[in-house]
């Protein structure tokens, strides 16, 4: 691998894992100063920065005060986590049917994914495996290893391709604090890009 | 292969980044621990099938067959082995799959800031068991007792580990408790009166009925599997009657309909008992051996009841009075089921009474087939081990001091020396069910913390500080009988409990813990246990001979159902009646006892004052049980949406048509809803049913006064609410 | 003889519950918002006298089925027992069926991009179970009937907001709800 494909692929991964963070939960207790690394961080991203919706995102987080970050665990609660009916879903099977019944045929194909890997969702049963956290760790495994590229090109193009758009509508269209909506767009900008990378790759193979 | 070093490895590798810069570790987040190696030997596929109980309050309580696959549920249906709902589930227990992976469930113990905000975070089960702690220690020290802890309970869920929600409250001390039902309580107080308790025949037997009055019932609706059964008697030629104010489902399937002035019958059945002393249709042999006070009843009768008079009161023409009363007292057997509807009124338990005399002096009681069915409890005998730790050393006060749950809003606010300043809810949604939501919200400010333990957000939980998850009837142990059918059933774990959730009854234990860890000796409710140990502890000898089971495990390997023994299925068989005489009273000084006349007396209704002339009735809808299933979307699939049935005639007069948004009032409240124009309903009534809640800002209670029923005192402890007493006027909105 | 397989649905006998309906989603776990039966309400004078009417349909695996002929790539088949099945295999999700059923029986599932309709469950027909709406129907209301073999002396073949049975010949029959007595109080 080239230098530069290096570096590219490290920027995949770390823009997973921060997604992976989030969708965790982990960043839910931030201060404003770690906020300006994580937006600093992410402004590094030439695959971010010079995308419409990564700008845009990056836009956003540039925002960030002590109010939005007061309100932004409740409406990542409200949008991930409950009590109520969430707004914006993070379990792939939400959006695979068209009810949002958790726990479904999709689950088990990402179950699958995960055994073919010879991994499983810790305390399994009691998470739907499709969560989105799940998703992004599992790509987190694959991404480094060159030997799993067809792998992780399959769950992408079969799973979390399939519905992040819809989950990133739900979120647009619910959210009320500049954070979730700034990762409703780096989402959707990310994930865009690793669409084209994919399409990029299958030309290749052609 | 993967292995935890590799994924390690990632990880320190991309640290160097965001994750080591923010101190991200894995353990920060509340979150699961994600990934982890594949256990052995795991594969996809494996099916199982595992024996539950439909758990709600619901008279079919049915037992459950439920097919796992991959550890997930696929499918849920009744259990063939039960001869009372014969494999089938009605159309709510056909939902239970959704109910369980609903995306909408509440996963994990969360706290609110600032109550009725919306504004939630996710907290442990460890810091929702150290918050609620420290306050029942607080108050405790404060107050000198546990009594200003109010426990608000109910029929969520029937289970009878669920009874631990109460056991937990018993085990730190004396405190306030919502007492009374809003269910049966006027009509169970005068069974008790005249037989000393309620006691219904086995619904299978309706098929041994040579004649059946369905009054105020609506089995179609509320009770399906009964309904099965009427409809076999139906085509086998027993008479099916229905006396109802409205055209419900039910009497749209009777041979005779007879639509009676709401409230109005007890004048009706006393007007039959008038028509059938005179015509000496009546079972003298039986009322000589068997009751006491019937020479007092014959002679209030004759002094005070005449045919026409009922008529006149209940909107019945005198001559259909007279030939019911005459095929009612000449079938053999004929069987009378009295619903609950019916005795939603101020007047509910003598009208209760009256209809009893009917049966009892026609010799149908204690006769296979038929009977005055109501309610009962014969099946109900466990040792509720849950509830037997006692308060612990120390404990301030007395013992329990209770707030009528019919009336809780009001009698929270006025609870004194010492005021309530916290209050756990389980297996209940008292701001959508209890008449005046808007009285028990201001009883929920005066709170300093409000826990509620449930499924869904609901109103309730809207407006509390910690909501904690509970689990399905799918995913804890349990065991359930119906206070209709003799059945019991097993409740078997089937899947793990999803996300964070937890049976009342592991709550309790933990609950137990924490308190114990922070005060030793300040709950005596066991701090662990397994559910199937706790379980076995409910069935005595008594219940396991009645049921021919050995244990819990015995009834799951017996296909997971079990019928009591047929010495108990016919009520009052023996004739041995549970009141002071042994007989049954139609002079009960019980019922003086309790402020009422001995006899079985007609009483007036409730008058609908000039202002609000308009009944509107809030019966039992076919899509939820109170407010549970019915925001299920495969059910809002079907109906999304609540409305208030108007006959054509009244929509006229108020210029309404059908789908106009239509305004409800009263000195209570006032909501809005859409207009649907049938004659199922007399024109001088509205109907809205009951237990709807999601997408309305309101619940059928808003204009619902919390006005009592005349008992309820004997058998519940506090009396029930008039339901059906309220009395609105409509406009177009 | 070849059998003619058809639903015999007891009007009189259902009660609107719509555990027909929901049993037969949750068995066939489909994409829930798709449903193979459903149930409807019928006028409240029906009878003569004002009642709480519904009926039940799925597929009437009409004896001429309009989807079959106008399925464009054969995913339709009528079998011997007169059972229409649909093949989602071949299934290309063009709706024509749809448009063509005077039932509106196949419906688009947006999802797997193709049309679904009432199998009569023959897979279960054919190790001798009955479909899930017969067997879970709490009133036991529907049934299968050879009408080859059985003529129900009171089955019609049509009632209100059912399309002209001439045109498909479908095989579904009703039993219709005999009128009650009822005393109403006057107004």
């Amino acid at each position: 691998m080239t230098e530069n494909c290096n570096d590219k692929q490290q920027d995949r991964f770390e823009l997973y894992q921060l997604l992976w963070h989030y969708y965790r939960g982990d960043l839910l207790n931030l201060t404003v100063r770690e906020w300006a690394t994580v937006t600093a961080f992410l402004s590094s991203k030439p695959t971010l920065s010079q995308n419409d919706w990564g700008a845009k995102a990056i836009n956003l987080l540039e925002t960030i005060n002590n109010q939005s970050l007061e309100t932004f665990p409740f409406d990542f609660n409200r949008l991930f986590v409950g009590p109520n009916k969430l707004l914006a879903s993070p379990y792939e099977s939400s959006y695979r049917n068209t009810e949002g019944t958790v726990m479904q045929t999709e689950t088990l194909k990402v179950r699958n994914f995960y055994y073919h890997e010879g991994l499983q969702v810790d305390r399994e049963g009691q998470h739907p495996d499709d969560h989105l956290q799940f998703e992004l760790e599992f790509i987190l495994h694959l991404i480094q290893l060159a030997e799993k590229k067809e792998i992780l090109r399959l769950f992408l193009h079969n799973h979390l391709l399939k519905w992040y758009e819809a989950h990133c509508r739900r979120i647009e269209e619910h959210s009320q604090n500049v954070m979730t909506l700034a990762f409703a767009y780096l989402l959707r900008g990310f994930l865009q890009k690793e669409t084209m990378l994919l399409k990029e790759e299958e030309a290749a193979l052609c | 292969m993967l292995k935890e070093s590799i994924t390690r490895r990632n990880f320190i590798k991309g640290s160097a980044s965001l994750t080591a810069l923010l101190g991200l570790g894995a353990a920060s987040s509340q979150a699961p621990k994600g990934l982890v190696p594949k256990a052995a030997a795991k594969t996809n596929g494996k099916v199982q099938q595992f024996y539950n109980a439909c758990p709600r309050n619901c008279y079919d309580t049915c037992s459950i067959l439920t097919t796992v696959e991959d550890g997930r549920i696929t499918f849920i249906t009744g259990n063939e082995n039960n001869t009372y709902t014969k494999g089938r589930l009605c159309v709510k227990g056909n939902t239970y799959p959704r109910v369980v992976y609903s995306p909408d469930r509440i996963k994990y113990p969360m706290r609110q800031k600032g109550r009725g905000s919306g504004n939630w975070e996710r907290i442990s089960w460890g810091e929702a068991y150290t918050i609620i702690s420290k306050k029942i220690l607080e108050i405790k020290k404060e107050y000198g007792s546990t009594l200003p802890i109010c426990l608000n309970k109910y029929s969520g869920n029937f289970n009878i580990l669920n009874y631990a929600t109460e056991g937990m409250m018993s085990s730190i001390g004396y405190t306030t408790r919502a007492q009374g039902t809003p269910c049966d309580p006027a009509g169970s107080d005068a069974q008790g009166f005249d037989m000393g308790v309620a006691y219904n025949s086995d619904p299978e037997h309706f098929l041994d009925a040579d004649y059946i009055i369905l009054w105020g019932a609506n089995p179609a609706w509320t009770s399906a599997h009964s309904m099965y059964f009427i409809e076999q008697a139906k085509e086998r030629g027993t008479k099916l009657v229905v006396i109802d104010p409205l055209i419900t489902q039910t009497a749209s399937k009777a041979d005779e309909y007879i639509q009676i002035k709401a409230s109005t019958d007890g004048a009706l059945a006393l007007g039959m008992i008038r028509y059938i002393f005179d015509h000496q249709l009546f079972d003298k042999n039986w009322v000589a051996e068997n009751s006491i006070g019937f020479s007092e009843f014959f002679a209030y009768v004759n002094k005070n009841i005449t045919v026409e008079w009922a008529a006149e009161k209940t909107g019945v023409p005198q001559a259909v009075i007279e030939r019911l009363a005459r095929e009612y007292a000449t079938a053999k057997p004929a069987n009378i089921w009295i619903g609950f509807g019916m005795q939603r009124h101020v007047n509910g338990g003598a009208m209760v009474r009256a209809i009893d005399a009917l049966a009892a002096i026609t010799g149908n009681i204690g006769k296979r087939g038929g009977g005055v069915n109501y309610i009962g409890g014969e099946t109900w005998g466990f040792n509720y081990h849950t509830m037997s730790f006692g308060a612990p050393e120390g404990s301030g006060g007395e013992a329990d001091r209770m707030v009528n749950m019919n009336n809780f809003g009001a009698q929270v606010l006025a609870a004194d020396e010492p005021p309530i300043k916290m209050m756990w809810i389980a297996c209940r949604n008292p701001i959508a069910q209890d008449p005046e939501p808007n009285v028990v919200k201001k009883a929920f400010d005066q709170m300093d913390l409000v826990v509620t333990a449930d499924l869904y957000m609901t109103q309730t939980v809207e407006y509390s500080d910690i909501v904690l998850p509970v689990t399905t009837p799918f995913e804890s142990v349990g065991i359930n009988v119906s206070y209709w059918h003799y059945w019991m059933n097993v409740n078997e774990q089937a899947i793990k409990p999803l996300y964070e959730a937890k049976s009342d009854l592991e709550i309790a234990m933990g609950l137990s813990k924490k308190l114990n860890e922070l005060a030793p000796g300040s709950c005596t409710f066991p701090t662990s246990g397994n559910p199937k140990e706790w379980v076995e502890k409910e069935l005595n000898d008594e219940i396991k001979e009645l049921f021919n089971i050995e244990s819990w495990e015995d009834l799951r390997k017996k296909g997971g159902t079990a019928k009591a023994n047929e010495k108990i299925t016919v009520a009052w068989e023996d004739l041995k009646f549970r009141t002071p005489s042994g007989k049954y009273e139609f002079y009960s000084k019980k019922a003086v006892e309790y402020g009422h006349h001995p006899l079985p007396v007609f009483t007036e209704e409730y008058k609908a004052p000039k202002e609000y002339p308009i009944r509107c009735m809030s019966p039992h809808w076919k899509f939820g049980i109170h407010s549970q299933f019915q925001h299920q979307d495969w059910l809002m699939a079907i109906q999304d949406h609540p409305y208030l049935e108007i006959n054509p005639e009244l929509a006229r007069k108020k210029g309404i048509q059908n789908n106009d948004i239509v305004k409800i009032i009263n000195e209570t409240g006032y909501m809005t809803l859409p207009a649907k124009l049938t004659k199922m309903v007399p024109p001088d009534t509205v109907v809205m049913y009951e237990g709807w809640w999601k997408g309305v800002n309101y619940t059928e209670n808003i204009t619902v006064k919390a006005l009592a029923e005349d008992m309820g005192e004997y058998q519940k402890g506090q009396r029930g609410i008039a339901f059906h007493d309220n009395f609105v006027n409509i406009e177009k909105a | 003889m070849a059998k003619k397989l058809g639903f015999l649905v007891n009007i009189e006998r259902c009660i609107g519950c719509h555990a027909c309906e929901i049993s037969c989603k949750s068995f066939y776990q489909l994409e829930p918002e798709m449903r193979r039966r459903r149930v409807t309400e019928l006028p409240e004078d029906l009878v003569g006298t004002p009642v709480r009417a519904f009926v039940s349909t799925a597929c009437n695996h009409c004896d001429e089925p309009a989807c079959k002929n106008a399925c464009p790539v054969g995913a339709y088949t009528k079998r011997e027992d007169g059972i229409v099945v649909h093949n989602q295999e071949l299934c290309i999700g063009c709706q024509m069926c749809g448009k063509a059923c005077p039932y509106k029986v196949p419906v688009y599932n947006p999802v797997k991009r193709k049309m679904d309709k009432c199998s009569m469950c023959y897979e279960r027909l054919d190790v001798g179970q009955l479909p899930i709406c017969v067997e879970k129907c709490p009133l036991e209301a529907i049934q299968i009937v050879d009408y080859n073999e059985v003529q129900p002396e009171n089955g019609v073949s049509i009632v209100p907001t059912f399309a002209d049975p001439s045109i498909t010949h479908p095989t579904t029959q009703f039993i219709l709800p005999k009128p009650g007595k009822q005393t109403r109080r006057s107004s």
